[in-house]
C-alpha cells in the first residue's frame, strides 16, 4: 500500500443548512516523498474557507503542530486549548470558531501513510463528546480515558468518564478494542440524563462510534465519538468489509447508521465497490483516507446512499490493524 | 507506620487475580461461570462487585476465599498462591453462620483460638474476643445465643469473628442482603468506621459483593461491575473519589454521587437489555 | 394534644369563668392532666388463669373419664372382664407393697418394672453405643453410606419378635436373649437418624470450619457433634419407645422376671384386673419414659 500524495482539494461545504454535526472540518495530510514533512492531501471545510485556505498553504514537520504531534507519538491527540501548545492556526481556528481538534495518525506497522485531522465547533446546541481511549497491556488490562473532548456541555459524562475503565469487549470502546474494527452502538443505552448542571434540558447522549487506530507499539488506542439524537456527529456512518480470502478485490459494506434513514443494513447482491473505485475504493488501495466533496455522484451504493439521503460529503477513513487494511469507514455529512 | 525498605509496586496489592476461569461440570454438560477474570486490589481498599444474579460474583468470591479453586487462571494473596482457605482472610458470609450452640463470645473465641491459640494463653484469646465484639458494637450480648439476638446482630458477630481473626483482607459476600433497610443502613455505616484507616492502623483491604448500588458506591472506593452469566467476566470497573468519611444523608443530594449512581444503573438496568449494533 | 385535656375530678376544682388567660388555663389544664397521666395507670395484677389452666386439664380429664364410664358400663354385667372399680382395688392393693420379694419369680410390682427397665437400659445402651458411631460413619462416607445401606433398609421392617429365637440360640438364655432383641430393634432408629444428621449438618457451619481451617477433630467435636445432636436425640426417643415395647413382648415369650412376664404370668392365673394395671403401668411408664428424653432434648434445642 504505497501512500501516493495524492492532493485533492476539495471545498465542497460541510452542510451546515439541516442541523449542524459536531465535527466541522476534516482534513487529510500525507508525509512527502521523503518523508519528512506531513502535507495537505485534502480537506473538507464547510463554512470555514479562509482556514481552509491557510491550511492548505501549510505542512508540518515530525513533532510539529496537531498532525506532525500524532505522527510523533504515534498516538491520536486531542487539542482542546490551541492557546500555548504546538498548534499553529489558533487564530484563523478562532476566528471560525472551531474549538477543538483531533489528529488520528494511520500506521501500517510503524509506518505512517497519512493523518486524519478532524475540527470541532463549539456550541451550545451540541451535545457531544470525543474521547480517547487506550490500554496499555503491559500494565493491566483496563483501557482507560487517556483524554476527552466534551464541549461545553456533557460535563457529567466527563466526571464518569475520567474513572470508567473498560475491559476488552464491553463498551463503546471495549468492543472496538477487541475486534479491532469500528463500532457503531445506534443506542448506548446510558439513559437520559442532564448534561449541565444549570440545564433543564434532559439529554440522552446514546449514539456513538468507535474507531480503533493502529499505532506503532502494543498500547491499543480506540477514539469514540458519541452525540445526542438531535446533534449527530456525522449524518450517516457506515462500515465497509473486504470482501474475499486473501488477496481482498473489493469492499461490502456490512452495516450502518443513518440518521435520516435509520439502521443501514448489510448490502446483499452484488453491490461491491472495488479497489479504487470512488473515495472508498482509493481509501482501500491507498491506506490513506480519501474525501469527496460529491458524495452523491459516487459509484454505486455509496452515491445512491447519499442522494436519497441528501448528504453532499464523503469521508473514506480506512482501518488498519497488524498492517493490513481490516475496514473502511465512510462518513457523510 | 513502619515504612518499608523497598517499598515495590507490588507489596501493595493485597491481592491479584490473574485470568482466572471456573467451569463447573453439570448433568448438561461444563456450565462456564466465570471467564478472563483480571482484577488487582490494592491493600486498604473497599472494593465492591456488582452484577445481576448469576453472574457469578458469589463465585468469584468463594474463589479468592478459597473455598473453590478456579479450573484456570491464578489468584494471588500478597504475592503468594491461593490454595484453600484460611483464617488469612476473614469471611462473612450472608447468612451469618453463628454456631447456635456456642455463646457470641465463644463463636468469635473460635475464630481466634485457631489463629492465635498456639502463641497466647487463654486470658489473651478472650480478650481478643471481647475487643473484637466491642468493636462491633456487640459487648453487651457476649453471653447470649445466636437465637436470641435479631438479624443484624448477628451480623455484627459474624463480622467480628472475621476481623477477629487479623486477616489480610475482608470478604463479604452480600453480608447485609438479609437484612432490612433501616438495620441495613446502621450496619453499613458501622461497617465504614471500622474499616477506615486509624492512626496505629491502614484502612482494611475489602471485597465485597453486592447488588444493592447505593450501598455499592456508599461503600467503595473502586466498582467491579460484572456482566451477566454464563461465561461472565468484568465489564467495567468504576473508581469512586467521594471523600471520606461518607455521610449518606448529605451525600444523597450530591451530584457527583448521583452521577456514581447513575452510572452503575446505567450498566446493571440500561445497557443490560438493549441490542448492539457492532460493524 | 385534645385528648390530653379531660376533666378528671381535681380538674373541677378549676373556676368556671376563667377566661382571662383562657389559653394559659387550658394549658394548665392540659398540663395537669398530662401530669396525671404521664404515670401510666398501674395496670391490674393478672388474675390467676383459671381459663387456661381449665383449658389444659380438663379436656384430658374429661377424656378419661369418659373411658372409664364407657369401661364401667361395658363391663357391668360381666363375669370375666373386671370393673374399674375392681381394678382400682386391685392396683391399691398392689402399690401398697411393690417391693416385696418372695421369690425369684415372685416379685412386687416395682421390682418388675424395674428389671425390665435394667434390660431396656442395657439394649439400648449397647445400640447407642454401636450404632451412633455408626451413624456418624455412614453420614459421613458416602461409601460406606452405599454399603450399608441395603443392609439396613432389608433388616429394619423385620419385626423385633422374630429376632428372639435367634437371641435364645446363641445366648442360651432369656436375659441375653432379651437384651439382644431390644438392641437390634433399637439400632435402627439410632443408625439412621444420627446419619441424617450428619448429612444434614448446614453448609454455612461446614463454611465456617473451612474457613477457618479448623482440624477433623475439632470439626467432629465442635461443630458436628452438636449440630448432630437434635437428630441423634430424636433417635433415641425413637428407639427407648421400640425398646420398651419389645421388651415387654419379649419377656412374655421368655419368661423370668420383668414386667412383660408378669403380665403373662397374671394372664395364666386369669387375674384379668392385674393384667389391666399392668397395661396402665406400662403405659405410664412408656410415657415418662418419652417426656424424660424430651426434656433432654429440648435443653439441647438452639432455636
Amino acid at each position: 500500500m504505497m501512500a501516493d500524495a495524492v492532493s485533492v482539494s476539495v471545498s465542497a461545504p460541510l452542510p451546515s443548512a439541516v442541523g449542524k454535526t459536531f465535527i466541522r472540518v476534516v482534513e487529510v495530510w500525507v508525509p512527502g516523498n521523503d518523508r519528512s514533512l506531513l502535507e495537505f492531501s485534502a480537506g473538507l471545510y464547510g463554512s470555514a474557507s479562509r482556514f481552509g485556505a491557510l491550511s492548505r498553504q501549510m505542512c508540518f514537520g515530525r513533532g510539529e503542530g496537531l498532525p506532525g504531534q500524532a505522527w510523533e507519538e504515534g498516538r491520536p491527540i486531542v487539542l482542546k486549548q490551541f492557546e500555548g501548545s504546538t498548534f499553529r492556526r489558533t487564530k484563523a481556528a478562532e476566528a471560525e470558531g472551531l474549538t477543538c481538534g483531533i489528529a488520528l495518525p494511520i500506521f501500517a506497522g510503524d509506518f505512517l501513510t497519512a493523518v486524519l485531522v478532524i475540527f470541532c465547533g463549539d456550541d451550545e446546541e451540541h451535545a457531544g463528546a470525543i474521547e480517547l481511549w487506550c490500554n496499555d497491556p503491559a500494565a493491566s488490562k483496563d483501557m482507560t480515558l487517556a483524554d476527552g473532548y466534551y464541549g461545553s456541555t456533557a460535563d457529567a459524562f466527563e466526571f464518569i468518564s475520567r474513572r470508567t475503565a473498560f475491559r476488552k469487549g464491553n463498551g463503546l470502546p471495549g468492543m472496538a478494542w477487541e475486534s479491532g474494527l469500528p463500532v457503531f452502538i445506534e443506542d448506548l443505552g446510558k439513559g437520559a440524563g442532564f448534561l449541565r448542571a444549570d440545564s433543564a434540558v434532559k439529554v440522552g447522549i446514546n449514539r456513538g462510534f468507535a474507531i480503533p487506530c493502529s499505532t506503532p507499539g502494543e498500547t491499543a488506542h480506540v477514539l469514540a465519538f458519541l452525540s445526542a439524537l438531535a446533534t449527530p456527529i456525522v449524518r450517516r456512518f457506515e462500515t465497509w468489509l473486504p470482501f474475499g480470502q486473501g488477496h481482498a478485490e473489493c469492499l461490502y459494506r456490512s452495516g450502518g447508521f443513518c440518521e435520516a434513514t435509520g439502521t443501514v443494513s448489510e448490502a446483499g447482491g452484488d453491490d461491491f465497490i472495488e479497489r479504487g473505485q470512488g473515495c472508498l475504493g482509493r481509501a482501500f488501495i491507498s491506506g490513506v483516507p480519501a474525501l469527496g466533496g460529491a458524495a452523491a455522484s459516487e459509484p454505486g451504493a455509496v452515491g445512491a446512499a447519499a442522494r436519497t439521503a441528501g448528504l453532499q460529503s464523503l469521508v473514506a477513513l480506512p482501518v488498519l490493524r497488524a498492517g493490513r487494511l481490516v475496514a473502511v469507514v465512510a462518513w457523510y455529512f | 507506620m513502619t515504612v518499608n525498605a523497598t517499598p515495590a509496586l507490588n507489596t501493595r496489592r493485597t491481592l491479584q487475580i490473574q485470568d482466572a476461569g471456573m467451569v463447573f461440570p453439570t448433568k448438561r454438560g461444563p456450565y462456564v461461570a466465570l471467564r478472563d477474570i483480571n482484577l488487582d486490589v490494592q491493600r486498604g481498599e473497599f472494593v465492591t462487585l456488582i452484577g445481576h444474579s448469576g453472574c457469578g460474583k458469589s463465585t468469584l468470591l468463594n474463589l479468592v476465599a478459597g473455598l473453590t479453586t478456579p479450573t484456570s487462571g491464578l489468584l494471588l494473596l500478597e504475592e503468594r498462591e491461593l490454595k484453600g482457605p484460611g483464617p488469612d482472610r476473614g469471611v462473612v458470609f450472608q447468612n451469618h453462620s453463628l454456631l447456635p450452640w456456642l455463646s457470641c463470645l465463644d463463636n468469635v473465641l473460635l475464630a481466634v483460638e485457631r489463629v492465635f491459640g498456639d502463641r497466647e494463653n487463654k486470658r489473651q484469646l478472650h480478650d481478643r474476643a471481647l475487643a473484637a465484639l466491642e468493636l462491633v458494637g456487640m459487648s453487651h450480648a457476649v453471653v447470649k445465643r445466636p437465637h436470641e439476638i435479631s438479624g443484624g446482630m448477628k451480623q455484627r458477630v459474624g463480622i467480628a469473628r472475621a476481623l477477629a481473626m487479623e486477616p489480610k483482607m475482608l470478604l463479604m459476600d452480600e453480608p447485609f442482603g438479609a437484612l432490612d433497610a433501616l438495620t441495613r443502613a446502621r450496619l453499613q455505616d458501622e461497617l465504614m468506621k471500622i474499616v477506615a484507616p486509624a492512626a496505629t492502623s491502614p484502612g482494611a483491604t475489602v471485597l465485597m459483593v453486592t447488588h444493592d448500588v447505593d450501598e455499592a458506591v456508599l461503600l467503595s472506593d473502586r466498582i467491579v461491575m460484572m456482566t451477566n452469566g454464563p461465561a461472565a467476566t468484568i465489564g467495567e470497573v468504576l473508581r469512586v473519589d467521594l471523600p471520606r468519611p461518607r455521610n449518606r444523608v448529605e451525600l444523597a443530594e450530591d451530584r457527583a454521587y448521583v452521577q456514581y449512581r447513575k452510572a452503575v444503573i446505567d450498566f446493571l438496568y440500561t445497557r443490560h437489555s438493549h441490542v448492539e449494533k457492532t460493524a | 394534644m385534645v385528648s390530653a385535656v379531660f376533666h378528671s375530678p381535681r380538674d373541677s376544682a378549676l373556676p368556671a369563668d376563667a377566661a382571662a388567660p383562657v389559653r394559659s388555663a387550658i394549658d394548665a389544664k392540659s398540663r395537669k392532666a398530662l401530669k396525671q397521666r404521664t404515670p401510666a395507670p398501674a395496670l391490674p395484677r393478672d388474675p390467676f388463669d383459671w381459663r387456661g389452666l381449665g383449658a389444659r386439664v380438663l379436656p384430658p380429664l374429661l377424656g378419661m373419664a369418659l373411658l372409664v364410664a364407657i369401661w364401667a358400663v361395658l363391663t357391668q354385667k360381666s363375669t370375666t372382664f373386671p370393673t374399674p372399680l375392681a381394678v382400682f382395688d386391685a392396683a391399691v392393693k398392689l402399690f401398697a407393697d411393690p417391693f416385696y420379694s418372695k421369690g425369684p419369680n415372685d416379685q412386687g410390682i416395682g421390682w418388675n418394672v424395674l428389671y425390665s427397665l435394667e434390660r431396656v437400659a442395657l439394649g439400648f445402651g449397647l445400640a447407642a453405643v454401636v450404632g451412633i458411631p455408626l451413624g456418624f460413619l455412614i453420614g459421613r462416607f458416602k461409601v460406606l453410606n452405599a454399603a450399608v445401606a441395603p443392609i439396613v433398609s432389608l433388616l429394619k421392617p423385620v419385626s423385633p419378635l422374630a429376632w428372639l429365637p435367634i437371641g435364645l440360640l446363641v445366648f442360651q438364655s432369656a436375659n441375653p436373649a432379651a437384651i439382644w432383641t431390644i438392641f437390634i430393634c433399637s439400632i435402627w432408629p439410632m443408625v439412621i437418624n444420627t446419619a441424617v444428621g450428619v448429612q444434614r449438618v448446614p453448609e454455612d457451619y461446614l463454611n465456617v470450619a473451612r474457613v477457618l481451617k479448623l482440624s477433623e477433630w475439632k470439626i467432629a467435636t465442635r461443630i458436628l457433634l452438636p449440630s448432630v445432636m437434635p437428630y441423634m436425640l430424636t433417635g433415641v426417643r425413637l428407639s427407648v419407645g421400640t425398646a420398651w415395647l419389645v421388651i415387654v413382648a419379649a419377656e412374655m415369650l421368655t419368661g423370668g422376671v420383668g414386667i412383660g412376664f408378669w403380665v403373662w404370668d397374671e394372664w395364666n392365673n386369669l387375674n384379668v384386673a392385674h393384667i389391666i394395671v399392668a397395661i396402665f403401668v406400662i403405659g405410664i411408664v412408656g410415657l415418662l419414659l418419652e417426656w424424660a428424653l424430651l426434656a433432654v432434648a429440648k435443653r439441647f434445642d438452639y432455636s
